[in-house]
């Protein structure tokens, strides 16, 4: 334990990369990428993420069981995901399928339109007269 | 008990064989707790998703009135202290007592600066009466369009102010963490030999510094393409 070879080189690497990676994600906002916009700016994110988990925090030379750990909490967060995603994901072919099946929800039903007819849905909500 | 006579370090338990085993224990340990304090933001991101499919147009319109160049300099100062952060943990390693306090300061003050621009862009909310509740209102600026539902853009911002709140307060708990931590160094607690204390509130900031990889795109840049 007492020989210890310094890492500070790794981290400044890491470091930059980092920084590269929150140009680069501001600048993925600012472009027009439609519905890849999203999934890049969340594997952004998770770059970020690994590589302050696997250099910062030393997990890379950690032993099994403490990398097990390591990755645990976001494999118990993907489930909440995937099944999240499995209804949002498969909703326009149900609704295609079974019409009129959320329509009980207002809004719910329409989020692929850009906003339109939620007027209906919600009478009440013409707060816009604060604004001016 | 013999046996270890000769490998006997006044820093391990007895409960331990060895201090590698101790350290690996307490990486265990903290790790256990840290999956769980990703469970719990793991509840908040999944609400979030639901509610940023459901009312789309008004998170858009709202993410908007958040300062994304304010929030990409705080980002660019948490991965600074986490830098910091490492540069402690190396320096407590290779038993520099005097870079390892130097590290733990300079890790203090960027993380305070973060907390000062957190409190900041909070003050602009409230001047701007973005601050849910009865003075919540909307208005429409450049780049941000005008919204029926000012009630979902309000969702928007009670989102914003829960999931940054708690992350600030994780911060403020990393204050206190670090404040000890240098008062420790300056005892000469630590050594080449045992550092873990260092190494695990290391973790738990590098934890933190990642929560708010996820906020500041979730948050501040859900969509930045002005199509007025």
């Amino acid at each position: 334990m007492s020989h210890h070879e310094s890492h500070v080189a790794t981290y400044v690497s890491v470091y930059i990369a980092l920084l590269v990676l929150v140009i680069a994600t501001v600048g993925v906002a600012t472009i027009p990428l439609g519905a890849l916009a999203f999934p890049i700016a969340i594997s952004i994110a998770f770059t970020k993420a690994f590589l302050i988990i696997w250099i910062f925090m030393h997990v890379k030379n950690e032993s099994s069981l403490v990398k097990v750990f390591a990755f645990l909490g976001i494999g118990w967060m993907s489930i909440l995901f995937v099944f999240l995603f499995c209804d949002y994901f498969t909703r326009a072919q149900t609704m295609a399928d079974y019409p009129g099946a959320w329509s009980h929800r207002g809004r719910l039903s329409a989020p692929a339109e850009g906003g339109h007819g939620h007027h209906a849905d919600h009478p009440k909500s013409n707060a816009e007269g604060h604004a001016h | 008990m013999s046996s270890h006579a000769a490998i006997h370090s006044p820093h391990l338990r007895h409960q331990f064989d060895d201090l590698q085993q101790q350290r690996e224990s307490a990486a265990l340990g903290m790790w256990s707790f840290l999956v769980t304090e990703v469970m719990f933001f793991a509840g908040l991101f999944g609400a979030y998703t639901l509610y940023r499919y459901w009312y789309y147009p008004e998170w858009d319109a709202a993410s908007r009135q958040l300062d994304h160049y304010l929030g990409a300099f705080n980002t660019f100062v948490l991965l600074t202290s986490s830098l910091t952060m490492a540069f402690a943990v190396d320096a407590a390693a290779s038993g520099n007592n005097r870079a390892l306090k130097r590290n733990i300061l300079l890790t203090l003050i960027l993380g305070l600066a973060f907390v000062g621009i957190k409190i900041y862009e909070y003050y602009t909310k409230w001047e701007h009466g973005l601050v849910p509740g009865s003075h919540f209102h909307w208005h429409a600026g450049p780049g941000i369009p005008d919204i029926e539902n000012v009630r979902a853009a309000e969702l928007f911002f009670v989102f914003y102010f829960t999931m940054t709140g708690i992350h600030a307060f994780h911060m403020l708990i990393g204050f206190g963490l670090l404040i000890t931590l240098y008062i420790q160094a300056h005892l000469n607690k630590f050594s080449a030999e045992y550092y873990t204390p260092v190494e695990m509130i290391g973790l738990y900031w590098h934890l933190v510094d990642i929560l708010w990889v996820f906020l500041f795109p979730l948050l501040y840049l859900i969509d930045r393409n002005f199509v007025s």
